[in-house]
């Protein structure tokens, strides 16, 4: 008899699982909706490292069902949540199913899909750098919409940093430069929509990412390359 | 009127397929919400757009085509679902995931009630009860769709009262200049009339198991949701252990109301429910604050009177917001920027 119904490992600590998901906070997510439940007699969540199954993540394996989730995304965690660790039926699409006992590595490259991007991207023609504005035109921890050669790009200013993004929502389409950021994640005030300013990555409850341009400052100048746009998104 | 059976609605979502039966001109987002299906919605009276879908197979016909929220229908195969009605079984896709019915919220249902002793509160704000001919349940901070006989269209009004097993639900109106509803409402042949509900609905909710101290900012009559949460965390004894915040503008003394009501409230909880009237048009008259010793006063928007009273005092809060859309907005700014609340922590529904 083990000390709990239902034990879940997040691997916070592998190669590969936490970049390609912010598996901290989904500890986070699955430990305040076990609480908000009443399950923390019952259910145990733990951080853990690596399963051996690098290039399949984020993962998620639960005890004693022997249940592996695969390519975990933020947007799935209510699912499993509630299904599976409040409701006990495993989310049959997340299951990882390789075919293969044992050890699963796969080589990724540990792809930084932020769409910042820095001056260091030399190999870059500087024909894709399109200027955007001046720094100025974008209030200090402002946010701004600008149309650059046809395409609605809205510009972040996060004091140092600036970031540029699609202007529009995925979710209700309304301009993003309406909502609020913090330095940390912006907020569409439509329906509370959330991404990592760094990444553009789906918070909360947000379901899929921004699709983020490579930015850059020279002097007073903004310039962005919308040929390098990357999209981190939660489908 | 034959009796045309119901026809079944199929909604994929990101995760999943959902069924349900939807009754012969019953709106189809009512008829999902009737059997726990949560579709999204906020308004759920076409402005907002939440409850936008595609449509995939079979006819609906709207009942509003000129709805604000069409606004956010990009294609001709996108509907607002709390418009629409099925003409036959009908394939619906949402873009998003489906959530699971928040436990211990009611499903809400149709029914109808009569209009009981219409008073008026202020020069441009009713009060009216509705006597329903079934008792619902209801959780705090939820609203109802009222329909009128001979006016188009749902209003969403928020409860004032709580109670379970109600009988009767209480709303505050204020008038619209040529809003229909509210000048009907304003009008001599409210009184005994009977209107349609559907109820309750809405996300806004209060539940004393949340363990918060309870932030509430309204202006207006977006008071109306805020009595009932008051309500019902006093009967549940929450402020013996929990804060409670409640900022309430206004723009005159004149356009105040409730205020004996909120002062039963903070009376009970002197140490702990800290009551904040907020003037946005006119010096704190001192009559008013002679009246009210208990209250603070002050002169501002009241958002920027929350920000300033409450900066320092943002941890541990469940706030409610509502209101006018530009003040809806402007604490939703305040709560996520300077409170740095998470958005489950911010609790409003958007009608207007």
């Amino acid at each position: 008899m083990g000390q709990y119904d239902c034990h879940v490992f997040v691997c916070t600590s592998g190669e590969t699982c936490p970049t390609q998901g912010d598996t901290e906070k989904y500890v986070k997510v699955l430990r305040a909706g076990v609480q908000k439940a009443g399950k923390q007699v019952e259910v145990r969540i733990n951080k853990t490292g690596c399963f051996s199954q690098c290039g399949h993540g984020p993962m998620i394996v639960i005890y004693p069902d022997d249940v592996w989730y695969a390519g975990v995304q933020e947007s799935d965690l209510d699912e499993i949540l509630t299904s599976h660790i409040l409701g006990g039926r495993p989310v049959e699409r997340l299951r990882y199913a390789p075919g293969v006992p044992g050890a699963n590595k796969i080589d990724v490259e540990k792809k930084d899909l932020a769409p910042r991007d820095v001056d260091a991207d030399a190999a870059r023609p500087s024909s894709t750098w399109k200027r955007v504005c001046r720094v100025d035109e974008v209030a200090a921890n402002g946010m701004k919409q600008f149309t650059v050669e046809d395409t609605d790009i809205v510009v972040v200013h996060a004091g140092e940093e600036m970031f540029a993004f699609q202007a529009l929502c995925p979710h209700e389409a309304v301009s993003l430069a309406e909502g609020i950021h913090d330095g940390c994640v912006l907020t569409c005030l439509e329906h509370m929509w959330q991404f990592d300013l760094r990444t553009g990555a789906p918070m909360g409850e947000a379901e899929a990412g921004l699709t983020g341009y490579p930015l850059r400052r020279e002097g007073e100048e903004v310039y962005v390359d919308l040929n390098g746009s990357a999209t981190r998104n939660g489908a | 009127m034959g009796t045309l059976p119901p026809v079944n609605i199929h909604v994929s979502a990101r995760n999943g397929i959902r069924e349900f039966a939807c009754e012969p001109g019953e709106k189809i987002l009512h008829a999902g919400l009737r059997h726990g299906v949560e579709l999204p919605y906020e308004c759920a009276t076409g402005t907002c757009g939440t409850c936008k879908a595609t449509l995939l197979g079979g006819q609906v016909e709207s009942e509003w085509p000129e709805a604000p929220g069409g606004r956010y229908l990009k294609s001709a195969g996108e509907l607002l679902m709390c418009q629409s009605v099925a003409r036959d079984a009908c394939q619906l896709e949402v873009a998003i995931s489906l959530k699971a019915p928040e436990p211990h919220v009611p499903s809400p249902r149709a029914l109808a009630g009569v209009v009981r002793s219409p008073r008026r509160l202020t020069h441009d704000v009713v009060a009216f009860d509705l006597d329903l001919d079934e008792p619902i349940d209801f959780e705090a901070g939820q609203f109802a769709l009222l329909t009128v006989p001979g006016i188009r269209g749902a209003r969403a009004y928020s409860m004032v009262n709580f109670d379970h097993r109600a009988g009767r639900l209480s709303f505050v109106v204020k008038k619209k200049p040529g809003g229909a509803v509210s000048e009907w409402l304003f009008g001599p042949s409210v009184k005994g009339a009977r209107l349609a509900i559907f109820a309750p609905v809405g996300h806004a909710t209060f539940r004393p198991d949340i363990r918060k101290h309870i932030l509430c900012i309204a202006g207006g009559s977006g008071i109306a949701g805020m009595m009932s949460i008051l309500a019902r965390a006093c009967s549940a004894d929450h402020f013996a252990g929990w804060d409670g915040h409640v900022f309430f503008g206004v723009r005159t003394a004149r356009d105040a109301f409730f205020l004996d009501e909120l002062e039963a409230f903070r009376a009970r909880y002197p140490g702990r429910l800290a009551t904040t009237v907020a003037l946005s048009d006119q010096e704190v008259p001192p009559a008013l604050a002679a009246a009210y010793p208990g209250f603070a006063f002050a002169e501002g928007l009241v958002h920027a009177v929350a920000g300033e009273r409450m900066k320092g005092r943002f941890a541990d809060i469940r706030a409610y917001v509502a209101g006018p859309p530009p003040m809806v907005d402007a604490s939703l700014r305040l709560l996520l920027r300077e409170g740095r609340l998470p958005p489950a922590d911010i609790r409003y529904d958007k009608f207007s």
